[in-house]
């Protein structure tokens, strides 16, 4: 994944380093730039296990002063029209802040960026604690997204969200939610009934509602108050 | 590394006033109970909306516990605590 620039981009300066940051200071100074003054390619990052050191490689290039396209697509339902858009510097302040909060707590896991999506910034947990934390059918994980999106935004107007993955915890539950959502859908189209799931957290009602959100004959709406919210799969006529 | 310096990074980070809070842990029988303490003002904050916040806190605390093997529990200590 990386935080992809227009393709053609291809001059600038290689610069690396144990930190994202480290490595963007080096390559920004390769070019005699600051690091406001340059756009980067993240080029090789590794996320260093208990025992072995982290390591990034960048490619900074001067910044375009028209960045036309460059946002990644959102996967937003469509209702939530966000303007905010998650910046590197918001990636590495995310990743520090619940690196920071899950040592306190003593568990043993490495926090990398994993990806810049829309006003998300996708932090991954490795090491030995993963499962530890995936259990209670990830209520332990959810808690962590939860306290450091507080933690993260406490004290600003608006600002970037946090989503915390762990192994492949999250990716699998989007599939079963998918495939649930869509099974769901079809039966209450044969019977033309609507069906009430159970309570999900925001992140995966919204993993529901984009399932279904271009499937014909059926609409999905959330009802409830947090954290029993749930979500509606009716029948469309 | 411990419940007390857990809740007190988290603590510290949610509320409006940071120098008020004050973070005890005892012992009580074969538990940890780390007790917090805020200004009476910012007790909601570390609560939060439906609870959802001291909830996410104890979840956190509860799994660091129990990869020791412990048992540890979270308080918030208001006024008609004293």
């Amino acid at each position: 994944m990386g935080y992809l620039l227009e393709p053609e981009m291809k001059e600038g300066a290689e610069g690396s380093g144990r930190t994202l940051e480290e490595a963007r200071q080096n390559a920004a100074a390769a070019l005699g730039l600051s690091v406001d003054e340059c756009d980067f390619e993240i080029l090789e990052e590794r996320a260093g296990g208990l025992f072995s050191r982290a390591k990034f490689v960048v490619r900074a290039v001067p910044k375009a002063v028209e960045k036309g396209e460059a946002q990644p697509a959102q996967e937003e339902a469509p209702t939530e029209s966000e303007p905010i858009t998650a910046t590197e510097e918001d990636g590495e302040r995310a990743r520090a802040l619940v690196e920071e909060m899950l040592a306190q707590a003593g568990f043993e896991v490495e926090v990398t960026v994993e990806s810049l999506t829309g006003k998300y910034v996708n932090l991954k947990l490795q090491g030995p604690d993963e499962e530890l934390i995936q259990q209670k059918k990830g209520a332990v994980l959810d808690a962590i997204q939860f306290l450091g999106n507080a933690l993260y935004s406490h004290g600003r107007q608006e600002s970037a969200r946090l989503t915390v993955d762990v192994g492949a915890y999250r990716s699998k539950r989007q599939q079963v939610l998918e495939k649930l959502a869509r099974d769901i859908a079809a039966l209450v189209i044969e019977k033309q009934e609507e069906a009430v799931l159970d309570p999900l957290p925001a992140h995966e009602r919204r993993i529901i509602h984009n399932a279904l959100k271009d499937m014909e004959g059926v609409e999905t709406y959330s009802e409830g108050e947090e954290p029993q919210r749930y979500v509606v799969i009716a029948p469309k006529s | 590394m411990g419940y007390g310096e857990f809740v007190e990074y988290c603590v510290k980070g949610l509320v409006a006033n940071p120098e008020a809070v004050d973070i005890e842990v005892i012992e009580e029988g074969d538990a940890y109970v780390v007790r917090i303490k805020t200004d009476p003002e910012d007790v909601g904050k570390v609560i939060g909306k439906n609870g959802r916040l001291i909830t996410a806190i104890r979840s956190i605390v509860s799994a660091a516990a129990e990869k020791k093997g412990e048992k540890a529990f979270v308080k918030v200590l208001t006024d008609s605590d004293e």
